[in-house]
């Protein structure tokens, strides 16, 4: 699943490892969640989405 | 949310994936020692890393589902072997059924040992650190297409 965390994490300058810290996730995974290789739960979803203060599908894009 | 003192941190978090790794040099090193003899001091360890690689991953509270995605396919894996192994013991054992029966018509006494040989098969350790090394290859699958995999 296409997503702009990447793009959200360098405009407040977070390492994966500071991003990692605020989300209660390891760095490996949010490396996985930036390049696509894994989806986040929907859990994890709502807290990236509470954490950027923006919607869930205006984060991730399903391509549907 | 109410803060956790003991709350694993994105360092423990990420321990996790390394552990695994130690688990499985130890898995592998248990293997080689079936074949090489080990001394005892590198044997007691890697049996240590062997056994602390499965039950992290049988532990989802200090790691993430990213990490448990991973351990997700060398469950299946594992799985899989055991599957495989009991349909290996269940021709086996077929073949003897089918021996004792004929044995049984053609001479009227039933047989009273196995015709196949399953030592090797039935030997609960070989079996058991097989099906870790087939848990650890999984898990290391897994890593691997994410890591050199084309990204979606």
């Amino acid at each position: 699943m296409k997503n702009r965390l990447r793009v959200l994490r360098a405009e407040r300058e977070w390492s994966q490892a500071e991003l990692a810290m605020h989300l209660e996730v390891s760095r490996q995974a949010i490396n996985a969640i930036e390049t696509g290789k894994h989806d986040p739960s929907l859990a994890l979803a709502f807290r990236i989405a509470r954490l950027f203060g923006m919607a869930i599908h205006e984060i991730f894009d399903d391509g549907l | 949310m109410p803060y956790d003192p003991h709350a694993p941190t994105e360092a423990d978090r990420s321990r996790s994936y390394w552990l695994i790794w130690f688990g499985a040099a130890g898995a592998l090193l248990l293997g080689i020692d079936l074949f090489a003899g080990l001394d005892p001091l590198i044997t007691t360890l890697a049996r240590g890393a062997a056994s602390a690689g499965l039950l992290i991953s049988a532990m989802p509270a200090r790691t993430d589902s990213y990490f448990q995605s991973l351990c997700s396919v060398g469950h299946r894996w594992a799985v899989a072997a055991v599957g495989a192994y009991m349909i290996i013991l269940f021709f086996l054992d077929i073949t003897d059924v089918a021996y004792g029966a004929g044995y049984r018509l053609a001479s009227g006494v039933a047989l009273s040992e196995s015709t196949s040989d399953q030592s090797i098969l039935t030997d609960g350790w070989i079996t058991l650190l097989c099906v870790s090394i087939v848990f650890y290859a999984g898990y290391a699958y897994a890593w691997a297409r994410d890591r050199f995999g084309r990204a979606e």
